[in-house]
């Protein structure tokens, strides 16, 4: 199961040839892509119930695009279907049917699959795409720069990239991508490393209560270590691998979208989302916040807007927490996202309808304000993050 | 600390830049062969 | 009223400003307000008024009030 892990030979090296696969002709190309990419996926699935799972999953779609383009049938019953097999394939269904005897699946990625799946749907539906074949479709699900977790690209970027006419970097842009991608390996194998330690530690020895104010101290103590080292942690592990995949991913001439801009510096929870998982916070605007919002403001709520914004982007941000895993802490770390996105919007349009646009200006300005949000957030999305913790 | 190095004359930071890299990398392998097993937390999901 | 000085009062209404004058080159960072959140309430008050529907994908690709009228357009003649 390790032949996709950042540290793994088989990826390092694909890491490293990649300016060689990317000066190919592109007519080659494409097809070099696919047998690495198909067999890259399928060695590491490694058993036939989850090769038939993966290709139950995605050929389906493929079928139904091709009927789109021929009958111009419309998008959501395939996206109906789609969501349907990641509500099974992704363990969404044993939440409801416990110690049932239906068959599980392990598949890589998946998650990241359905997000690629709905982009070529809904892209499709308002005739955004083109054309598109089997190759290039399985290698936009499956591009082994991005499978392992990302950051999302959607299919006109996919497009663009691995097909994008190749500018020679100069030397100097050759080693600052070498460089970034150094250093995102040091954030995942030293830095994230130490952090996960200290976290790992505090989980073994976090001792139960049993009354004894001591024993209360040394909870304490455990608990502040997790507090601070689990985000710190998260951040360096996957920020490192970002910036290790775009780096790599730039040094070849493949582009990739950034997913990091300090996320910790963030004032609020909205700020928050647009500068920590970026490419999955710019998805969710695109396919299911705004698409909401419109539905809840040309129907039932077309009177409240500020209800219909509160409540959008509150069933965004659950759904988003839902997406990493189908359990209780996750739905909880959903709410809490929720809650931390329709509090930050109600704060600010009340501030500004209170005080008035001018006001709210100098309000952002103020440098002790920024201080004490960017205090509050930090802890907010912390404090969130211990339901994240497995 | 930038501004000084720009004082540097331009061969002398382009070799620092490179030892500076390979240090990097030295640290990398040397995690790696220890047998550092990192899992990324967003794989899982 | 062509369809520009049609747009044009509905972009008044939404950012609820008088002086507003739309351009085809003109983007959301011209105006201040133009975020996700009234986007969506400019498209909706333009589905409304011109009678049409825009899909979720075409809205994401709207880039300036130029392609917006030119989208406009071409569902107004369907």
């Amino acid at each position: 199961m390790n032949n996709l892990s950042i540290t793994s030979g088989i990826f390092i090296l694909l890491l490293l040839t990649g300016p060689m696969l990317m000066r190919t002709p592109a007519a080659v190309r494409r097809y070099l892509f696919y047998i690495i990419n198909i067999v890259l996926y399928a060695v590491y699935l490694n058993s036939i119930t989850n090769i038939i799972g993966i290709l139950v999953f995605v050929i389906p779609t493929f079928l139904y695009i091709k009927l789109m383009k021929k009958r111009s049938a419309p998008a959501w019953p395939m996206i109906i279907i789609v969501l349907g097999m990641f509500f099974y394939l992704n363990g969404y269904i044993f939440i409801f049917l416990k110690d049932s005897n239906l068959l599980t699946f392990k598949l890589l990625g998946l998650s990241y699959i359905l997000f690629r799946q709905l982009d070529i749907l809904i892209q499709m539906n308002s005739g955004l795409i083109d054309k598109i074949d089997i190759v290039d479709y399985l290698n936009y699900l499956f591009s082994f720069w991005t499978i392992m977790a990302g950051p999302i690209q959607r299919f006109n970027e996919f497009k663009e990239s691995i097909y994008a006419e190749l500018k020679p970097l100069s030397e100097k842009e050759n080693l600052k991508c070498l460089h970034r991608a150094a250093n995102g390996m040091i954030k995942v194998l030293v830095i994230g490393l130490f952090f996960d330690n200290i976290v790992d530690n505090a989980l073994k020895h976090y001792p139960p209560y049993n009354g004894n104010p001591l024993m209360f101290l040394s909870q304490v103590k455990y608990f502040i270590e997790i507090f601070y080292s689990y985000p710190l942690f998260l951040y360096f592990n996957f920020s490192g691998y970002c910036d290790v995949v775009i780096a790599m991913g730039k040094w070849s001439g493949f582009t990739l979208p950034e997913n990091f801009d300090k996320p910790y510096l963030a004032r609020n929870v909205i700020e928050f989302w647009n500068r920590w998982h970026i490419t999955l916070s710019l998805w969710v605007k695109d396919y299911l916040f705004q698409p909401l919002f419109k539905w809840l403001i040309s129907g039932i709520l077309s009177k409240h807007i500020l209800k219909a914004q509160y409540l959008s982007i509150f069933i965004t941000f659950f759904l988003v927490g839902l997406w990493h895993g189908a359990t209780v802490n996750f739905a909880i770390f959903g709410i809490l996202q929720g809650i931390g996105m329709a509090a930050s919007m109600y704060y600010r349009d009340t501030l500004q309808r209170k005080y008035g646009k001018q006001w709210y200006k100098e309000y952002l300005n103020n440098k002790k304000i920024a201080f004490i949000e960017r205090f509050i957030c930090l802890h907010y999305f912390s404090f969130s993050l211990m339901f994240f913790i497995k | 600390m930038k501004k000084l190095l720009n004082y540097l004359p331009e061969s002398v930071r382009y070799y620092g830049d490179i030892l500076l890299l390979s240090i990097k990398i030295i640290i990398i392998i040397s995690m790696i062969f220890g047998s550092v097993k990192p899992m990324i937390v967003y794989q899982n999901f | 009223m062509d369809i520009k000085e049609e747009l044009q009062e509905v972009f008044r209404d939404v950012f609820d400003e008088e002086g507003i004058v739309i351009s085809n080159e003109m983007t959301a960072s011209d105006i201040d307000e133009w975020d996700s959140l009234s986007h969506i309430q400019l498209i909706v008050a333009v589905e409304k008024k011109f009678k049409v529907k825009f899909q979720t994908a075409e809205i994401i690709k709207l880039q300036n009030v130029g392609e917006f009228i030119e989208l406009l357009q071409k569902k107004l003649n369907k």
